[in-house]
């Protein structure tokens, strides 16, 4: 992990935060934002869980792992979370990844309902020694010299 | 439940906050306290397909139920990832890396995975048949077998070819090593075609990914060699990056770019294969001769989806409300075999298609009202070890009959470096943790 942060800090290091809106070439479509809220008016509101769950292919189970660059939502306190999604929801969004443009079209209740969500979890990664590595790997999928 | 259960603060039984939460006493366990809330229930819940899909299915249901019995048929004993196989291509990875097994989901989920290959589904007696022999009763039966290749959409291809001399890698395996070695050991100055397929596929940006990639093997170990990318389609995902990145490293654009774009309209619609003059030839009629050939078939539902009847078409129609089958009751199907339109067919989708049919039948078996659905869909791509990308989109409920309603947002090319770089590390790290997400 540690080899991760510190290059990632010795990037971030080098880009400087111009507060920059998002760049002339994005391609936005489908709904409007606009359509989008109405759409998710008519509706009954998706569970905290399945919202939640959503963010687990890259935040890790139900937001609970920590890696890396991308941190965990499990524990994070209320507020704090609603807070960072309503900045992300700004134009001039502050994340480049993703996350400027994910939060967008999620309504203030649904930003409250993940919040109140992940701030009973605990981030608990799973105990990675615990992981069983025991893929027999084929010969023909074993890597031969030339390109190394 | 005992008042010592009691929240400090709130003064609600942590059972009031799981109600709340919609989370299962099993998944609070997990990542923590444990008690049990729900009865015995006997449900068998069966799932056909431990890709994606179906490995995210029953991780999941475990985590909202403690009881139901959850069992998964796949033929392999080990998954191999799609996403980051195209990585395996210059060797920036291995596909070990990329390899994976059912331990975890057989041990710590208890769930009961069977190493056979469904057959049919006998919908009145609710029973699924495996090759093997073996019957299984199901209350409720997921089924997310993937895509069929369909290599005979191009005259002259089959499976065959694809395994030999003409390797497809359109799913991670012994294709995509295939693949790399063809081009390590062509010859210099030689002409790599591939062929990118019409509209729906998986993972619609992976061949410009693939492309990209091996245009920066190219460059580095054999420079005069040529890309050719004919296309089925007159436009692609993330080209407003793409293009960008390969002006910048392989003189797109120009006479003598190393990497050239053939969409469907200037005649990249590849139709046809000559093996014995290793060439492709498209609908207008053109020859082009290729050192290397790569042709990503056409797609269909899985063969096991279209045998059994849970197809109209190529592809099978679900309620996008939980993603129960349009034709047949108490199955589901979700991932690469289903009519997902506006949805795109990736693993992220799958793996969230996964969570909202999960959550319905959870929902169903407790007598609850079923949830909304809602599905997120990120892509993170590259186009390099030095260049990332991202995409994301939000699919909200719109109505019975209806498709979702899509809102969708593509970065355009940065041209801050950190922030490429950055981007392109958020790729990798997303593999690694889509990886454990799913499997352990
Ligand atoms: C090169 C490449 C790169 C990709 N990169 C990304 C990416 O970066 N991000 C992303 O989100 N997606 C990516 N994808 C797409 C992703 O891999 C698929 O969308 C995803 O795997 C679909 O999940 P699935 O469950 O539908 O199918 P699969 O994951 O393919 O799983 C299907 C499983 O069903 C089994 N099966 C088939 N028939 C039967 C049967 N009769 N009985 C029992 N089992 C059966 C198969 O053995 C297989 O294990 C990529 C794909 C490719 C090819």
């Amino acid at each position: 992990m540690n080899k991760y942060l510190l290059r990632l800090f010795f990037i971030l290091s080098s880009i400087g935060f111009s507060n920059s809106a998002l760049a002339d070439d994005d391609l936005t479509g489908g709904l409007s934002l606009k359509e989008n809220f109405e759409l998710a008016k008519k509706f009954p509101m998706p569970s905290p869980w399945l919202l939640s769950a959503q963010c687990s292919a890259c935040h890790g189970t139900l937001g609970t792992a920590f890696n890396e660059i991308i941190p965990p939502l499990a524990g994070m306190d209320k507020q704090e979370f609603i807070k960072k999604m309503q900045e992300y929801k700004t134009a001039d969004a502050s994340n480049f990844i993703v996350m400027g443009i994910i939060a967008q079209p999620i309504t203030d209740e649904e930003i409250e309902a993940m919040a109140g969500f992940f701030a009973k979890l605990k981030p608990e990664p799973l105990n990675q020694e615990k992981i069983p590595r025991d893929v027999v790997v084929p010969e023909w999928a074993v890597m031969n010299k030339e390109s190394e | 439940m005992s008042n010592k259960y009691r929240d400090k603060k709130t003064g609600i039984t942590r059972r009031e906050i799981l109600k709340v939460l919609g989370v299962s006493a099993l998944s609070y366990g997990f990542l923590g306290a444990s008690s049990k809330v729900y009865s015995k229930s006997t449900a068998h819940i069966v799932i056909v397909g431990g890709g994606i899909g179906g490995a995210t299915a029953a991780k999941y249901l475990r985590l909202l139920n403690a009881d139901v019995k959850i069992t998964i048929v796949e033929p392999k004993s080990q998954y191999i990832f799609c996403p980051g196989s195209n990585e395996v291509i210059p060797g920036w990875i291995t596909l070990e890396d990329l390899m994976v097994t059912y331990t975890t989901l057989k041990t710590h989920y208890r769930i009961n995975v069977i190493q056979d290959k469904a057959q049919s589904i006998n919908f009145d007696k609710k029973q699924l048949k495996l090759e093997g022999g073996d019957t299984l009763t199901y209350h409720k039966l997921i089924v997310s077998p993937g895509p069929t290749h369909h290599y005979e959409g191009i005259e002259g291809f089959n499976k065959e070819l694809a395994e030999g001399a003409f390797p497809s890698a359109y799913s991670a395996g012994k294709q995509t090593m295939n693949l790399r070695n063809q081009i390590l050991s062509m010859k210099k100055g030689g002409t790599i075609i591939i062929s990118s397929p019409e509209d729906p596929y998986r993972c619609p940006p992976a061949p410009y990914e693939r492309a990209s990639y091996i245009a920066t093997m190219l460059k580095d170990n054999n420079p005069t060699a040529k890309l050719l990318i004919l296309d089925s389609k007159d436009d692609f995902i993330f080209s407003n990056n793409y293009l960008v990145y390969w002006e910048k490293h392989f003189g797109y654009g120009k006479a003598d770019s190393m990497i050239e774009w053939v969409s469907k309209k200037k005649g990249g619609n590849v139709v046809k294969l000559d093996a014995s003059i290793r060439a492709v030839i498209t609908s207008n009629g053109d020859i082009h001769k290729g050192d290397v050939i790569n042709i990503i078939p056409p797609e269909k539902a899985a063969s096991f989806a279209l045998q059994n009847n849970l197809a109209e078409g190529d592809w099978c129609p679900v309620d996008f409300f939980d993603f129960s089958s349009l034709l047949h009751d108490d199955v589901y199907v979700v991932g690469d075999s289903i009519e997902g339109d506006p949805m795109p067919k990736t693993g992220y989708i799958a793996s969230n298609q996964a969570r909202v049919v999960v959550q319905a039948i959870n929902d169903e078996l407790h007598g609850r009202e079923v949830g909304s659905p809602f599905i997120i869909n990120d892509c993170v791509a590259m186009a390099g070890q030095d260049y990332g990308m991202a995409l994301a989109e939000t699919f909200r409920y719109a109505g019975k009959g209806k498709k979702l309603g899509e809102r969708y947002h593509i970065l355009g090319a940065e041209k801050n470096k950190g922030k490429q770089i950055v981007r392109q590390q958020v790729a990798e790290n997303w593999q690694r943790t889509f990886r454990k997400d799913v499997f352990e």
